[in-house]
């Protein structure tokens, strides 16, 4: 209570100064979680990619849709190392889709091979996952659930064609968020929308796949095997682990450190602010602190009493912050929700760890004017006008 | 006041004229010089019964017989403002103050009154001399045992109060006792029992801005109380108070040096104040003019 009333002693200096923190804590928050939104992606990814291969049509690049025959399946299962190959057909749940920051909504076929080689386990909030053989059935993602209004026992429209909804998965923070899976053979049938119209009337539905998943044996190197795969199989581009790293996850790792040294920059200019309050804060009750000392304050009670206020201006420009990025971001996700965007999360460990670096920066700033605070000689400060 | 004010110049003449420090008779056990009843009367007014006593029936033993709690030898204070630019505040100032006295300190603006109370207040250090507190040496302390010193031993009272002014009168006082590390409630408990003693039990949720000079300096007072220090300094405590408000405090400080035997070292221009002193120092040019007398 008496470090609150002395913080606000100067109302409009100190309500400026926690401003300052504010608006630094509020870049932190944003920028952050968007790195966080990022980051869960990538971990994501690079968790699913880990210890796998994953083939797709030669001169492609990760991630796209590009058509590839079925029949190199054989071919690649014939390659040392290889413990099972899954086919799959992946693309945009919604052709009008546009660009999208994240994770673009995709519907996902899977033949289910290979699901017990699997390290990377989907579990359900409700329902169960596809049988083999099963058709016309799908399993939604969590952030899907509300978009699409599916539930269990349901129905969703993909692509203009029925399904009925099985499962709904459990929130991931990465890719199957935003997916719905089908059995391959109704991928198939709805992948060849995408196909140009010329050649679609000359492939049969069931050829065609966008990649496949192999499996490795165990103690086969992915690296080595997506090498051998590449050498044994033409038409392919296999892909190991690094692959993703390279692509993805360094570049991520890039534009985080950009977001993050916005945040920090802001963040700077609020804690010189602190610095410049608590010093004239200082300045000005430097009689007092004469005071202090005479009735026998020692040095640390008088760094522990300016600390403290140096912190706990830190403090609300922090949860302040924090409240005003978290709604940033919350309204901002709502806002874009229509355009199937979803930049931002507010984990945790980022509000947790934005509050406390609000709070360090107080401390910190607040250093130097406690210390020179606490020196002061109680004679002349008691002289001081 | 006025009787008072004749009083006084009666009283400082014959001081001035026998050149030492003035024993007001606390020690001398029937009221010695001090013409006690007329000077009691006249400054409180008949208010106070209490204090309108003789010096024989003042129980502190203070006087010759007492023991010294505070002794200064030969302190000299040097301000260092250039090179060959310095200023000589305290030149081989001595004094000596028995246990349970209420002395005063007078002398010329600039003579280093305030000075030396700073330095035997442990607020300020000397050049060189030695300062005795309690007889324990106390001029080459170290920062954490002066702070220590100041909590638990002295107390101080200033001209303009300096209470915080963003705090109540009983966080004030709490200040003081939670420096000397009592826990919130024993300093809350220990302040309540300060203000009823300096008759302010109702006014502790008062800020100061809310208080007259006179409440305020009582507050001071318990501030300084609180802890049972041995001495009190008081820095010019009645000159920014109007007479009435002086008078009151200067009672308030005989009744408590009275009652609990503290120490009481007031530096001050007034010589009703010093009048009430049981003895005088007088201070020129950095010098305790009658310090060794003492």
């Amino acid at each position: 209570m008496r470090t609150l009333r002395n913080v606000f002693r100067r109302k409009l200096r100190v309500l400026l100064t926690i401003f300052g923190i504010t608006i630094g804590v509020l870049a932190l928050v944003v920028m952050g979680s968007m790195a966080e939104k990022i980051n869960m992606l990538v971990s994501g990814g690079t968790e699913y990619f880990s210890d796998k291969v994953t083939v797709q049509a030669e001169n492609t690049a990760l991630f796209t849709s590009a058509p590839l025959s079925i029949d190199k399946r054989d071919a690649i299962k014939a390659v040392p190392g290889v413990a099972e190959v899954s086919a799959s057909v992946d693309a945009l749940l919604d052709t009008e889709s546009s660009m999208s920051f994240g994770m673009p909504p995709m519907f996902s076929g899977t033949d289910l091979l290979g699901r017990d080689l699997e390290s990377f386990q989907l579990s359900y909030t409700e329902g169960r996952g596809l049988n083999p053989g099963e058709r016309g059935a799908a399993v939604v993602g969590a952030d899907l659930k509300d978009k699409l209004g599916a539930e269990v026992g349901g129905t969703i429209t993909v692509r203009g064609e029925q399904f009925t909804v099985v499962g709904i998965l459990d929130k991931t923070l990465t890719a199957p968020d935003t997916t719905v899976v089908l059995p391959l053979a109704d991928a198939q049938r709805l992948y060849m929308q995408d196909i140009p119209e010329v050649v679609r009337n000359q492939v049969d539905q069931g050829d065609l796949v966008t990649s496949f998943v192999v499996y490795p044996t165990p103690g086969t190197d992915p690296e080595l095997l997506a090498a051998e795969i590449n050498e044994a199989v033409p038409g392919v581009n296999a892909s190991g682990p690094q692959a993703f790293q390279d692509q993805v996850a360094s570049a991520m790792g890039i534009f985080n450190a950009i977001l993050y040294g916005i945040a920090i920059i802001a963040l700077f200019v609020g804690g010189l602010s602190v610095i410049n309050t608590m010093t004239m804060s200082v300045n000005e009750r430097t009689r007092e602190i004469g005071v202090r000392k005479a009735i026998g304050a020692s040095d640390g009670q008088i760094v522990g009493q300016f600390l403290s206020e140096a912190g706990f201006i830190g403090l609300i420009g922090g949860v302040s912050g924090l409240f005003l990025g978290w709604l940033v971001a919350t309204v901002t996700d709502k806002l874009l929700e229509p355009r199937n965007l979803d930049l931002f999360l507010v984990s945790p460990r980022l509000a947790l760890g934005s509050v406390v670096f609000a709070i360090i920066l107080g401390l910190v700033s607040g250093l130097y004017p406690s210390l020179h605070a606490a020196r002061l000689q109680p004679v002349l400060a008691l002289r001081y006008e | 006041m006025e009787t008072m004010e004749s009083l006084v110049k009666e009283r400082i003449g014959s001081r001035i004229a026998t050149g030492g420090a003035v024993d007001a008779g606390h020690a001398s056990g029937n009221g010695g010089s001090r013409t006690a009843p007329t000077a009691g009367e006249d400054i409180t007014g008949g208010r106070v019964p209490a204090f309108s006593t003789t010096g024989a029936e003042i129980a502190a033993p203070s006087g010759n017989g007492a023991r010294p709690i505070i002794r200064g030898i030969g302190i000299d204070k040097r301000y260092v403002m250039g090179q060959d630019n310095y200023v000589d505040a305290l030149r081989d100032a001595s004094l000596e103050i028995k246990e349970g006295e209420m002395v005063g300190v007078m002398g010329p603006s600039g003579s280093g009154k305030s000075t030396l109370l700073h330095i035997l207040g442990c607020l300020d250090s000397a050049s060189s001399g030695e300062i005795w507190l309690d007889g324990r040496r106390v001029d080459d302390l170290s920062r954490r045992e002066l702070a220590r010193l100041r909590r638990n031993e002295v107390g101080f009272i200033f001209q303009t109060f300096n209470l915080v002014p963003s705090l109540t009168a009983i966080e004030n006082v709490m200040l003081a006792a939670e420096y000397a590390g009592k826990s919130r409630r024993e300093a809350r408990e220990a302040a309540r029992k300060a203000l009823s003693q300096v008759g302010l039990a109702e006014r502790e949720g008062h800020r100061p801005t809310e208080l007259s000079g006179g409440q305020q300096q009582r507050v001071a007072i318990a501030r300084a109380l609180v802890n049972s220090p041995k001495v009190i300094f008081g820095d010019e405590p009645t000159g920014n108070l109007d007479s009435v408000s002086s008078t009151e405090i200067v009672e308030m400080m005989h009744r408590i040096n009275r009652d609990t035997g503290t120490t009481f070292v007031l530096v001050t221009h007034d010589p009703g104040v010093a009048e009430t002193c049981d003895r005088v120092f007088h201070m020129l040019d950095g010098r305790v003019t009658n310090g060794h007398h003492a």
